[in-house]
C-alpha cells in the first residue's frame, strides 16, 4: 500500500488537469469549463469535502470528452492517446476525488493490487476492440468486416461489463469472514 | 459476505459509466467510451479495495462488567475497547450487540467514528437485564463503509461475552432482612423438634453446684425446693443443610410471571442464609435430570454465603413458553438485523432438546427412567460424612425428577438422614387467567390427586413436605416449617 499525504495529491491532480488540457481542443468553452472542474476537485481535496470535487470531476470529464477526439481504437497510436489523455488522468481524478474525505484523518492510502487490477482491466477494456478484430481475421481470415465507430463502443461496453462482474464475483467468494482476537 | 451493497454514490457512477456509453454512441466518439471504461474501473478499484479491507479487519476487542455481581432489572455497566491493529483505517458504526433479554439503560452501545491505525474506541453503557440466567453479549457489529464512499457492509464480529446475572437485588434484600429474624429451630420445652434440631438440648436438673452459670439455674423450682436447682443440656451437633435445587427443563419453564427455577433460587439463597446466621452449617448444589451441575459444600462462614450466591449464579435461565405451549425465544429489535446465525441459535436448540424431551413424557405416559444427578449428590455426601446426620432440602417441581427425588429419600431414610421436599407446584405457576373448562378442572384434579400421592409416599418414608407456589416467600416457607407443618 501506497500513502499520499494532501500535497502530493493536489500536485497529481493539477498534473492530470494539464494532461487533459493538453490534448483537448482549445475552445473558450472547454478551457472554461476544465478550469471550473478543476477549480472545484480542488477545493474539495483542500476542504475534504467530496460533494465539490465529484461535481468538478463531472463537469472536467464531460468537457474532457467532448473536447478529445477519438474516431476509433483500433491503431496503436489512437490506443496511446486514449489511454494517456482520458484514461490515466481520468482514473487518477476519480480516485482523487473519490477520496477526498478519507485525507481528513489520515494519509490517502492506495492499495497496490486492487489498483493494478483495475489498471488492467481498463487496459483490456480499451484494447478489446483490437483484440476481437484480431481474433476475428484469425479465425475468419476471408471475412471482410467494416468496423464501426458504434461496433467499437459495443464491443468495449460488453468487455467492461463481463470484466466487472467477473471481477466482482470473484472477490466476493475469496473474501472470508473477518479475523478476530480474543481479548480478556 | 454475498455481495457488497452499493451506496447511492457508487449507483450514480455506475450510471455515470452507461450515461457515457450511451454518449460515445450517440457522438460515435470513443473518449466517451473511454471514459465510461475509466469510471467502471474505478468502482471495480473501490469494490476490490473494500473487499482486501474486510478481509484484513484486525480489531482487538476488550469488552468488561464493572460491577462483580449483575442482578436482574438492575442496571450493569459495560465498557468495550476496540484497538485497530490494521494500518488500515476502519470507517463505519460501532454497535456493541446487545443481547435477547435486556434493555439499553444508559449510555450508547454505538458509535459512529473513523477508527485509525493503533487507536482505541472506547464504549461505556449500561444495561437491563430482564431476567435471571447467563447473559450472553455475542460480539459486535460494524456498519463498514468503503474509503470511496461507494459501498457499505455490515460487519459482524463475533467476541462473546457471558455474564451471569443473579436474580433481582430484592431477593437479595430480603435474605439479608431475614437472617436476623428468621430460624428454623422450635424453642421451649416439650415441643416436637422441628427440622432443624437445637445444638442444645434440655437433659434435666441437678443440684447447683458453685461455678454454673446464672442463667442455667432454674429459678421456678428454687420456693418448693427451697434449694438452687441448675438446669442442665445435652449437646447434639448442628445438622448440616445442604440445599438441592432442581434446574431440570420443567423447573425452567415459565407459564406465567414467574419461572419455578427462578423462585426456587430465590428461596435456596434466603433459607441458606437464615440457617447460616443461625449458625447451621449450610450449602446449596444446583442439579437437573442428568447430574449436579455445581454445589458449595456445607460450611460455615464469613464467605459461606458469597459461595452459595456464585453457585446459584449458574443455574439456568428460564424458558418463555407461549399459549400455544411452544418455547419462544424472544427477539429484539437488534437481534432481527442479525446475521441468520447470530440469532439465538443456543436457545432454539435448546428449545427444540426442551419440547422434544416434554413429547417423550406425554407419549409415553410414563416418567422419565431414575434421575441419577440429585441421588449421586445425596450419596456422594453421605458418604463424605461419614454417618454424620445431616438435612437435605428438595426444592424442585417432581416432574422431571419425581423418581430421582423418591430414590434420594429412600436413601435418606436407610441412612438416618433427614429430607425436607419443598414442592414447586407445577399448576399453581401456571397462568391464574387461563379460561377454565372441563378438560383443564380434570387436568387440574388429576395433577392434585397425583400431588397428594406423592406427599403420602414422602410422609411414609419420614420425608417433610411443602406445597408451595409463587406467592409464598421465604420466611412464610421458614415459619410453616417452624410450626411443624411441613
Amino acid at each position: 500500500m501506497i500513502f499520499f499525504s494532501r500535497r502530493v495529491r493536489l500536485l497529481m491532480a493539477i498534473v492530470a488537469i494539464v494532461d487533459l488540457a493538453v490534448f483537448s481542443q482549445h475552445s473558450v468553452l472547454v478551457i472554461l469549463a476544465q478550469t471550473i472542474g478543476a477549480a472545484l476537485i480542488l477545493l474539495g481535496m483542500f476542504y475534504d469535502y467530496r460533494p465539490s470535487s465529484l461535481t468538478g470531476l463531472l463537469i472536467v470529464a464531460t468537457a474532457s470528452a467532448a473536447a478529445i477526439e477519438l474516431p476509433s481504437l483500433l491503431e496503436v497510436d489512437l490506443i496511446l492517446t486514449a489511454i494517456v489523455s482520458m484514461a490515466i488522468p481520468m482514473f487518477v481524478l476519480t480516485w482523487l476525488a473519490l477520496s477526498a474525505e478519507e485525507g481528513e484523518t489520515t494519509d490517502v492510502l492506495l492499495l497496490k493490487r486492487p489498483a493494478t487490477i483495475a489498471l488492467v482491466f481498463a487496459l483490456v477494456c480499451l484494447s478489446s476492440a483490437p483484440i476481437m478484430v484480431l481474433v476475428m481475421n484469425l479465425l475468419a481470415p476471408t471475412i471482410s468486416m467494416r468496423i464501426t465507430p458504434t461496433t467499437e463502443i459495443a464491443i468495449i461496453l460488453i468487455a467492461t461489463t463481463a470484466g466487472s462482474i467477473v471481477l466482482t464475483r470473484r472477490a466476493s467468494a475469496a473474501a472470508r469472514p473477518p479475523g478476530t482476537q480474543e481479548g480478556t | 459476505m454475498s455481495g457488497l451493497r452499493s451506496t447511492s454514490l457508487g449507483t450514480a457512477i455506475l450510471s455515470f459509466a452507461i450515461v457515457f456509453a450511451f454518449a460515445g454512441i450517440l457522438f460515435s466518439n470513443l473518449s466517451w467510451a473511454v471514459l465510461s471504461v475509466t469510471f467502471a474501473s474505478a468502482y471495480v478499484y473501490a469494490y476490490l479495495r473494500f473487499v482486501t479491507e474486510l478481509q484484513r479487519t484486525n480489531l482487538h476487542i476488550e469488552r468488561s462488567a464493572l460491577e462483580d455481581i449483575s442482578f436482574a432489572q438492575e442496571p450493569t455497566s459495560i465498557t468495550v475497547d476496540i484497538l485497530n491493529k490494521d494500518p488500515i483505517t476502519v470507517r463505519g458504526t460501532f454497535e456493541d450487540i446487545l443481547p435477547e433479554n435486556c434493555e439499553l439503560s444508559a449510555g450508547m452501545n454505538k458509535s459512529v467514528r473513523d477508527l485509525p491505525p493503533k487507536s482505541v474506541l472506547k464504549l461505556s453503557y449500561s444495561l437491563v437485564p430482564n431476567k435471571r440466567g447467563p447473559l450472553v453479549i455475542p460480539g459486535m457489529k460494524i456498519a463498514r463503509n468503503d474509503s470511496l464512499g461507494l459501498f457499505d457492509e455490515e460487519q459482524i464480529i463475533e467476541h462473546p461475552t457471558v455474564i451471569n446475572v443473579h436474580t433481582e437485588k430484592g431477593s437479595f434484600d430480603a435474605a439479608r432482612k431475614m437472617a436476623g429474624k428468621e430460624h428454623l429451630e422450635s424453642s421451649g420445652m416439650g415441643r416436637s423438634p422441628a427440622v432443624v434440631l437445637r445444638e442444645l438440648e434440655f437433659d434435666g436438673i441437678r443440684e447447683y453446684v458453685p461455678g454454673d452459670r446464672a442463667r442455667d439455674i432454674h429459678w421456678k423450682v428454687f420456693p418448693k425446693l427451697n434449694k438452687l436447682m441448675t438446669k442442665t443440656y445435652r449437646k447434639e451437633g448442628s445438622l448440616q443443610t445442604m440445599v438441592f435445587v432442581d434446574c431440570s427443563r420443567s423447573m425452567r419453564l415459565k407459564r406465567s410471571k414467574v419461572a419455578k427455577v427462578d423462585h426456587a433460587v430465590d428461596l435456596s439463597m434466603q433459607l441458606s442464609n437464615v440457617l447460616i446466621s443461625s449458625l447451621y452449617p449450610a450449602g446449596v448444589a444446583i442439579f437437573d435430570e442428568i447430574k449436579v451441575l455445581t454445589k458449595a459444600p456445607p460450611a460455615l462462614g464469613r464467605h459461606q454465603f458469597e459461595k452459595i450466591v456464585q453457585v446459584l449464579r449458574e443455574a439456568p435461565s428460564s424458558i418463555e413458553e407461549s399459549e400455544e405451549g411452544t418455547v419462544r425465544t424472544e427477539e429484539t429489535e437488534s437481534n432481527k438485523t442479525m446475521e441468520p446465525k447470530q440469532i439465538s441459535l443456543k436457545a432454539n436448540v435448546e428449545g427444540k432438546e426442551f419440547l422434544s424431551a416434554l413429547d417423550r413424557i406425554a407419549t409415553r405416559g410414563m416418567r422419565p427412567a431414575l434421575g441419577i444427578g440429585l441421588e449421586g449428590g445425596i450419596k456422594e455426601i453421605i458418604a463424605k460424612n461419614r454417618g454424620r446426620e445431616q438435612l437435605y432440602v428438595i426444592i424442585s417441581d417432581l416432574v422431571s425428577s419425581r423418581d430421582a427425588v423418591i430414590a434420594g429419600a429412600k436413601l435418606c431414610k436407610s441412612t438416618g438422614n433427614k429430607m425436607l421436599v419443598i414442592h414447586t407446584y407445577d399448576d399453581w405457576y401456571r397462568n391464574a387467567e387461563a379460561l377454565l373448562d372441563m378438560p383443564e378442572a380434570e387436568r387440574l384434579y388429576g395433577d392434585l390427586s397425583d400431588s397428594l400421592k406423592i406427599e403420602a409416599t414422602f410422609r411414609g418414608l419420614g420425608v417433610s413436605y411443602l406445597r408451595i407456589g409463587p406467592a409464598d416467600t421465604a420466611s412464610r416457607i421458614v415459619r410453616a416449617i417452624r410450626r411443624g407443618k411441613a
